[in-house]
């Protein structure tokens, strides 16, 4: 597993574009985010999404929100959710996101879960901002098109506190999304207005 | 004005009293067909035409509110509604000041750590017809202790609460379900 190239989880094209990925991570407004179609390598895609369905959800609800999430992922007995979320607190995957966002983070150590949004579950405008949390991440594994609902909303911000929404990001399959944590990167998860599931594995990358 | 007579009778009023002091968190009294039917007809009338302004404060609120006309002000600052008040909650209230909101999808308040709510007492009285808990809007009492409180709107109900410190309400974000639906509700808070 230490030994195993980063090409064994991500198509090489992702790899040969990182110049590319930073200049549009960090020129992408309302603030720092990319979005990286097509992340994953398809057969290992379709265990995450094996392994996901596997795990437990809890509704969580709140003023703020109303969805279900998994436990903490770091935690899981699942043989291929350990090589998965061993993966994404790597070396090699955590330095790759160094090389797109220019930031220094913190190895081996990552937040992770699943998060389900059924119809009418929904994320309010906030932050995301905590103690530690550099880069948040978002690796979409379903499919909602925009009048469906579900997509991040991006806030532009002024004086401190959250505008408007400038830029909608819809969920789409084995898209990773990426965003830098800060006092202002407000953003929602719109409302499901169908019958379908938004599916996700995201959490936080955090800094030094 | 015209409060359900049952209310005004002493054993009630002593029965609502005993009702409110009961719980130590959350004092509160919710009363049911509080104005006789005809006075509640002609209320809901007048707040169902009058005038709406959208207000939005992002991560704070989003619903409509109207302006007290001086006829909805007169209910709720009548000698009887003042004294009803007071007898529930054991203080004399002198004078009475809220608004008439509405809330529909996507609208919402949510509670506050830093510039929450100063203790005191809310009186919500409902307009609201034919709710279904699966719309949201409805009203959520906690103490950030692990206690809390759901609260449905139902027509033609006064709700008291006294909320000591550390204790905030807020409305649940209406969902798409409530879409073309309206929660109508005077809100007023006394310090």
């Amino acid at each position: 597993m230490k030994n195993e190239p980063i090409t064994n989880w991500i198509s090489k094209i992702h790899i040969n574009k990182i110049q590319d990925y930073r200049k549009e991570f960090i020129t992408n407004r309302p603030f720092s985010h990319l979005e990286i179609p097509n992340f994953l390598r398809e057969d290992k895609l379709k265990v995450l999404i094996k392994a996901l369905t596997k795990e437990k959800f809890y509704e969580k609800e709140a003023d703020l929100f109303t969805f279900y999430q998994t436990r903490d992922l770091n935690a899981s007995k699942d043989a291929f959710m350990k090589e998965a979320i061993a993966f994404l607190k790597s070396k090699k995957f955590i330095t790759y996101v160094e090389a797109i966002t220019g930031l220094r983070l913190k190895h081996n150590k990552i937040d992770v879960a699943g998060t389900l949004y059924s119809d009418t579950c929904y994320l309010l405008c906030h932050d995301d901002d905590l103690e530690g949390r550099k880069i948040a991440f978002t690796l979409y594994l379903s499919n909602l098109t925009q009048p469906e609902g579900g997509s991040l909303c991006l806030f532009s911000s002024k004086n401190k506190f959250p505008e408007r929404i400038i830029k909608k990001l819809e969920p789409k399959l084995n898209s990773l999304v990426i965003f830098e944590v800060s006092k202002t990167s407000f953003h929602e998860v719109e409302e499901v207005i169908a019958k379908k599931q938004r599916i996700a594995l995201g959490g936080w990358l955090h800094g030094h | 004005m015209d409060i359900n007579p049952l209310y005004t009778k002493k054993e009630f009023l002593e029965k609502i009293n005993k009702v409110f002091h009961s719980s130590d968190w959350l004092p509160s009294a919710k009363i049911k067909q509080f104005f006789i039917p005809s006075f509640y007809r002609k209320l809901k009338n007048i707040i169902s035409r009058i005038n709406y302004r959208p207000i939005k404060k992002q991560m704070h609120y989003q619903y409509s509110k109207a302006l007290m006309t001086k006829g909805l002000n007169g209910v709720f600052n009548s000698e009887e509604f003042l004294d009803f008040v007071s007898r529930i909650i054991n203080s004399k209230v002198k004078a009475i000041n809220g608004e008439i909101r509405r809330f529909t999808w996507e609208d919402h308040t949510l509670l506050h750590d830093k510039d929450g709510e100063k203790p005191g007492f809310d009186i919500i009285f409902e307009f609201t017809e034919n709710w279904q808990g699966s719309y949201g809007g409805y009203t959520v009492y906690t103490d950030g202790q692990g206690n809390s409180s759901i609260i449905y709107p139902e027509p033609n109900t006064l709700l008291i609460v006294k909320r000591k410190k550390g204790v905030q309400k807020f409305v649940k974000y209406l969902n798409y379900k409530s879409e073309n639906k309206y929660r109508y509700a005077f809100f007023a808070n006394i310090e």
